[in-house]
């Protein structure tokens, strides 16, 4: 089930509330065994077979990190037993197909490749509960007694399937006793609804239109022009798209009693490639900075252990997008561009406007080899992105007249000036505020209703 | 406070009851429960037809279990569509979605060719087959009027701009394999075309029939492309003076039923192998009555044909000449008009026809096969209707 679909709010969110704040039980444990059980809905509508997968994760990591939390002797090999087992598990589930496939390529093999469905939000819940089983080790929570505590840690169906990835320290207080703030609840409410509007509204228009681009540019040519406003579509499409979902899965925590952290910081003003991967999918990077970047002795160390460091962590979050190589150079562009930052760049002053307008470029370019599905598509469309023998054809006029008025509101959404601004008629004239907030909710609801094309782009991960 | 929350909560439970209020209605109508102005009402509004495999005692347990995937595959997309397509007023709020696109002034200019190449390939393939077969094979193309608006730049909304789009990418792709008529080539920028319903006008049809039978005479199939040109028919609708007053002055148009000047035929129009009406071409395709009180604009009220899975006409006039013609509701005028000139015309709906396609042409004798669809068949139900196996 997705956020952004007639059976979520029409059914599943109503039917939710109705019972979470019903007025005859209103205890705490009602509330999370509600949650629990709604969560498990949420995931098995569509999929029931992988709710296994994630029950059985669950069920191994509760079991076994309270054995881990005990020993004393063996805390260790747990840690690894436990934590292989999770990435075998991802692996499995999220690589194996491909590397089969390369592995008939390459060795010419006469088998069929393997095929596994991927469940929805494997990296996700995945990488959760292997912060759960770090955090435990390194002594900062203590293992949960509750199964249902860690259950519904992990299946929240707020944030389940596309992020923002929570910490177990960071909510493990509130599942077991939190206050419920009504202005939370309504700020929960607002911000779920923004998201929805920056998913509907904005992402899904944005998406039909680089999808037609990047699919033609598959099958045949493509003039400059569209190559370009298929490209800022997709950075901006990305963008409106997962920070929607994370606006929305804030906002659903929020009014559910919970406090997620930010996942984005208009990471399109950044004026440097370091600054925008702190603005950018930040539950991630702080995931592999905190378990990944600073085990490894993260900037501590010598130049060339620092680099290593670096190169891990970016090839790491190259393959957890995906099983492909387009990902994989993705992510190791990346690195070399961060390695460049801080050896180099560094030493020179540059002004801001040059940083923001290398940053979006670079940043476009890098989006156009993830969307890519192969590495000879990316090369194609970004040669097509410098194609000076076609800088137009009779369909970029349409293009640019079509794309132009959606492209200005979404460069405008992308800076933080729309939120100023919301945030001021919200004090002064709450009204006002409120007739808008609604007013986008229909709008968006209309466009669902009539079928408007959208897919999330972070299911997939 | 959390009025925002109240009125967010009980505003999605409104429209929950709603939905659950239509989707037990529906329920009722499949069952024969309530009356039937009411279930014709509903019907023409739903868009899903539930699809459930009921339970066999002597299934074994991997069919069990797959039957029980299926039906709750089935559930979740019957809700599903009760939330979208069939969702209540959804006349209404597609219109609205439509005014944002033209306040946006969007225009997703470039569909995805992968959505229409499969389609091609199937046409391709059939053309091949039949070609070994020994069987002449036709596509023809009938535009919506969203094409042509498209074509002669007049405003559109973006879902007919896309219909527009995937016509030129299917021509595009296919007339390098197989003949193929596309009548945007050759239909003018007239508002008399196309009748209210979206469909073009029977005199359009006629116009298809031009090229048609050009290509047919080509591969040795005898036709009179004469008895096609426009002065050889007489407007039915002159017969019917008040409802022809009653649609120009609702929809603004005169409807023109051509029917023969000279009408001497002696047809036999069977749908589904019952005989529906026999005698000259007046009284075998022109509904005599009509329970509607034939107060449309559009053709459909007036021909006796149909969607439906298998029809056939014969002419005892004509000696030779057997076409099969799989098409859609723009193809009515042409299988009508064009029985005059042939012995048979075989008809087949694909997606009420359950049988196979190829082994019908193997155990019947056929001079030609004509694909004859509207480019909205490019996206609605484009599996059903291209499945020529």
């Amino acid at each position: 089930m997705i956020f952004s679909s007639g059976v979520f709010l029409f059914i599943f969110l109503p039917i939710t509330y109705l019972i979470y704040y019903n007025p005859i039980v209103t205890n705490r444990s009602f509330k999370n065994i509600c949650l629990f059980f709604m969560s498990l809905v949420f995931y098995v509508w569509g999929e029931p077979i992988f709710a296994v997968v994630l029950i059985s994760s669950i069920i191994f990591n509760y079991y076994t990190v309270k054995q881990m939390a005990k020993s004393k002797a063996y805390r260790k090999r747990y840690l690894f037993l436990i934590q292989g087992v999770n990435i075998f598990v991802l692996i499995v589930f999220k690589y194996i197909s491909f590397v089969s496939q390369q592995c008939i390529e390459v060795f010419a093999l006469d088998i069929e490749p393997i095929q596994i469905s991927l469940p929805i939000g494997i990296s996700f819940f995945t990488f959760q509960i292997m912060s759960y089983v770090f955090d435990v080790y390194y002594d900062r929570v203590p293992a949960t007694n509750k199964i249902l505590t860690l259950g519904l840690y992990t299946m929240m169906f707020p944030q389940l399937v596309a992020g923002p990835i929570v910490r177990y320290s960071h909510i493990c207080n509130e599942i077991e006793n939190r206050t419920i703030r009504s202005e939370e609840i309504e700020k929960g409410i607002i911000r779920f609804i923004i998201g929805l509007a920056k998913k509907v509204l904005i992402a899904d228009y944005l998406a039909e239109i680089a999808d037609g681009i990047f699919a033609t540019c598959g099958v045949s040519e493509i003039s400059m022009t569209a190559a370009w406003v298929g490209a800022i579509c997709y950075t901006l499409q990305i963008y409106f798209d997962f920070s929607g979902y994370s606006d929305m899965a804030i906002g659903l925590g929020l009014s559910f009693g919970f406090h997620f952290d930010e996942n984005f910081n208009y990471p399109y003003i950044s004026t440097s490639i370091t600054e925008f991967w702190r603005r950018w999918h930040i539950s991630l990077t702080s995931w592999f900075r905190d378990y990944v970047y600073i085990p490894l002795g993260g900037n501590r160390v010598s130049v060339g252990r620092h680099i290593f460091n670096l190169f891990i962590v970016w090839l790491f979050t190259g393959i957890w997008h995906g099983a492909n190589y387009t990902f994989v150079i993705w992510g190791m562009a990346y690195f070399v561009l961060q390695v460049f930052e801080k050896y180099c760049l560094k030493k020179l002053r540059v002004p801001k406007v040059i940083g923001w307008i290398y940053t979006f470029l670079i940043v476009n370019f890098l989006w156009v080899v993830f969307k890519a599905d192969t590495v000879s598509l990316a090369i194609k469309y970004l040669r097509s992105m410098f194609n000076f023998s076609q800088i137009y054809d009779e369909k970029s006029v349409t293009l640019i007249f079509g794309s132009f008025v959606i492209l200005v509101i979404a460069l405008i959404g992308m800076t933080p000036l729309c939120k100023k601004i919301g945030e001021k008629i919200l004090v002064k004239w709450k009204p006002v505020g409120y007739l808008f907030i609604m007013g986008i909710y229909i709008l968006s609801l209309l466009c669902i209703i009539a079928g408007a094309y959208s897919p999330f782009v972070y299911f997939n991960f | 406070m959390k009025k925002l929350f109240n009125i967010f909560v009980v505003f999605n439970s409104i429209i929950m009851i709603l939905i659950f209020i239509r989707m037990g209605v529906f329920a009722l109508v499949s069952r024969n429960i309530v009356n039937n102005s009411v279930a014709i009402s509903l019907i023409s509004d739903v868009s899903v037809i539930p699809n459930f495999k009921s339970f066999d005692g002597e299934a074994g347990l991997e069919e069990r279990y797959n039957n029980l995937l299926y039906n709750i595959n089935g559930f979740e997309n019957l809700i599903d569509d009760f939330c979208t397509s069939s969702f209540p007023g959804i006349n209404t709020i597609n219109p609205i979605k439509e005014s944002y696109d033209d306040l946006l002034h969007y225009r997703s200019a470039y569909i995805d060719p992968k959505e229409i190449q499969p389609l091609v390939q199937k046409v391709v393939a059939f053309q091949q087959w039949l070609s070994e077969e020994d069987c002449a094979f036709l596509c023809v193309h009938a535009p919506s009027q969203s094409t042509l608006n498209g074509i002669n730049q007049k405003k559109i909304s973006n879902a007919e701009y896309k219909t527009y789009q995937r016509n030129l990418i299917y021509t595009q792709q296919l007339k390098e394999y197989v003949p193929f008529i596309n009548m945007s080539d050759y239909l003018g920028d007239k508002e008399y075309d196309y009748d209210v319903s979206g469909h073009w006008s029977p005199k359009s049809a006629l116009l298809s029939l031009q090229f048609v039978s050009d290509y047919l005479n080509k591969n040795g199939i005898r036709v009179d492309s004469e008895i096609f040109r426009p002065e050889k028919y007489v407007n039915y609708m002159e017969q019917q003076s008040a409802e022809a007053t009653y649609i120009n002055n609702t929809y603004g148009y005169n409807l023109d039923i051509p029917i023969p000047k000279e009408d001497n035929g002696k047809y036999y129009l069977e749908i589904n192998g019952e005989c529906i009406s026999k005698g000259d071409f007046q009284s075998t395709f022109i509904n005599q009555e009509n329970s509607l009180g034939h107060k449309d604009g559009a053709y459909h009220w007036y021909y006796s044909l149909g969607n439906n899975g298998y029809s056939s006409i014969v002419n005892e006039n004509q000696s030779q000449g057997r076409i099969l013609v799989i098409g859609d509701s723009f193809a009515w005028p042409v299988e009508i008009y064009l029985a005059q000139s042939v012995h048979q015309i075989d008809i087949i709906y694909r997606p009420y026809y359950h049988g196979s396609i190829k082994e019908y042409i193997q155990a019947n004798k056929l001079d030609a096969v004509i694909l004859f669809y509207s480019d909205a068949q490019l996206q609605t139900i484009a599996d059903e209707m291209y499945n020529f196996e």
